[in-house]
């Protein structure tokens, strides 16, 4: 299967960690060498990665660690990796993190209560998990191009890290004649930077449009699907993504379009509302690199995401048992 | 932000709808960005401030949240055009309309002091304040103005 960068931002490489820098794209291909937790946690606060890309880094900032503290004791490793996760939950709000580094914690916690090797036990589980999600998510893609009919035009919002040009990339093989509209998805731009270039890459038809014509290409009947990906899913099936994914749900549902989302099923929370949106600053949205927008003293106010309540929803396509 | 604080302006008013904003006493007033060419922000920030309201800027993609969370107070659009069928205003307007419907918040429109293309140009979306930001050979999609139905207006000016 032909791979996107944006699929898998991240790899460990003996004791560095390469991040995608994802705020390059599409001027430059850039890996950041990572080389500390400390490092890691900097890199998602910056947001140089996003979206999947924080769950790599979040998973190989505890193999640094391992790398790292090869003359601390095992209680001492433990203790490393505890406050190493303690930063990365504490990183971006919205993100549920805690999810998955209590995950590594109890693996750490496990080894050291049997008196087996903190080291070998938690590196090995966490590249096991890493192998595993890559598998479904490989998966996943395969359920998306199947989503995806012939002559659809499809309407997508910030970038589902590499799974649906992937899945365009499959359409173009199988003869499918597809088109995808991406929104710019202010204020970083990921549709602008990131979609377009990784959907173009694969070959696939895109058009970019402001994030304010979603309506007009609704009413205008210019698109027949929509497809989304997902940063954080409810039990109850509401799920977070970047901001401007609830305006395009609930137009979507006005005007009869279906509406996708690519799901990592969880039940840590029960309902959308339970879900902190986190708030940036709001010179975010007022400069553009480095320089005000606007020449006037105005305020600003920056949501980074979306809560979806499932009624809007189409239908998910899961990690591990595709749409449902 | 308090429940139903927010009055959602978007597009280019008339110094009229400028002053009665002020005499409304209006608080919390907020204004979307007006994307590809920013005009609705930059001349709608403007003429607030001239009148002592404090505006706060949000981008195009961010009216859902402040709707899902109940802070909107009211929407107040500009049209350029109004017919039988409804008002032609500016992108984005149907956003903030269907939204409004949804959420049970009043949408009026008010006559604007703008005479929009139908169209932008390639250039206008596929570059932010001048800066290139799509990768080359990307083709865009630039309406600039579009029918907002009546059905979702509460009240046409």
């Amino acid at each position: 299967m032909k791979e996107s960068p944006l699929f898998w931002p991240a790899s460990l490489k003996g004791s560095t960690l390469s991040v995608l820098d994802e705020t390059l794209i599409p001027a430059k291909l850039h890996y950041i060498q990572v080389k500390s937790s400390a490092q890691a946690v900097k890199v998602i606060k910056d947001m140089k990665t996003r979206a999947f890309g924080q769950f790599l880094v979040v998973l190989n900032s505890f193999l640094l660690d391992i790398a790292q503290s090869k003359n601390l004791s095992e209680s001492a490793l433990v203790k490393k990796l505890e406050k190493t996760a303690d930063a990365l939950n504490k990183s971006r709000p919205t993100f549920p993190f805690s999810e998955v580094t209590s995950i590594v914690t109890g693996w750490a916690n496990t080894a050291l209560k049997n008196k087996m090797d903190v080291r070998s036990f938690v590196s090995k589980n966490v590249q096991g998990y890493l192998m595993g999600i890559r598998g479904r998510r490989l998966e996943r893609v395969v359920k998306v191009a199947d989503l995806i009919k012939q002559g659809d035009s499809i309407l997508t919002h910030c970038n589902v890290s590499g799974e649906l040009a992937m899945a365009a990339a499959i359409c173009q093989q199988q003869g499918k004649d597809v088109h995808f509209f991406a929104t710019e998805t202010r204020p970083y731009m990921q549709g602008a930077k990131l979609t377009t270039w990784e959907l173009k890459r694969m070959g696939a038809k895109v058009t970019l449009v402001a994030d304010n014509a979603v309506g007009s290409l609704m009413m205008d009947g210019l698109i027949n699907k929509v497809i989304v990906g997902s940063d954080r899913s409810c039990a109850n099936g509401d799920f977070a993504n970047k901001i401007g994914t609830y305006q395009i749900a609930v137009l979507a549902k006005e005007f009869g379009i279906p509406f996708y989302v690519l799901t990592q099923p969880s039940n840590k929370v029960k309902k959308g509302a339970d879900i902190p949106i986190e708030i940036r600053g709001a010179d975010e949205i007022l400069k553009f690199q480095g320089k005000k927008i606007l020449s006037q003293k105005v305020k600003g106010f920056y949501p980074g995401f979306d809560v979806i309540p499932h009624q809007l929803i189409t239908g998910q396509v899961a990690i591990e048992a595709g749409a449902r | 932000m308090k429940d139903k604080s927010i009055v959602l302006l978007h597009g280019v008013f008339d110094n009229a709808f400028f002053d009665d904003l002020k005499k409304a006493n209006a608080k919390e007033v907020f204004i979307l960005e007006g994307r590809p060419g920013l005009n609705s922000s930059k001349k709608t920030s403007r003429e607030l401030i001239k009148r002592k309201i404090q505006p706060t800027v949000i981008s195009d993609n961010m009216a859902g949240v402040l709707f899902y969370k109940g802070w909107v107070k009211e929407v107040r659009i500009a049209y350029e055009m109004k017919a039988r069928q409804g008002t032609l205003s500016q992108i984005g307007s149907v956003i903030l309309a269907v939204l409004g419907k949804k959420h049970k918040v009043s949408v009026t429109a008010y006559p604007s002091t703008e005479k929009s293309a139908l169209m932008g140009s390639q250039k206008d979306i596929l570059e932010f304040t001048g800066v290139k930001v799509a990768p080359d050979g990307v083709q865009g999609y630039v309406p600039l103005v579009e029918w907002v139905p009546k059905k979702y207006i509460t009240k046409i000016l």
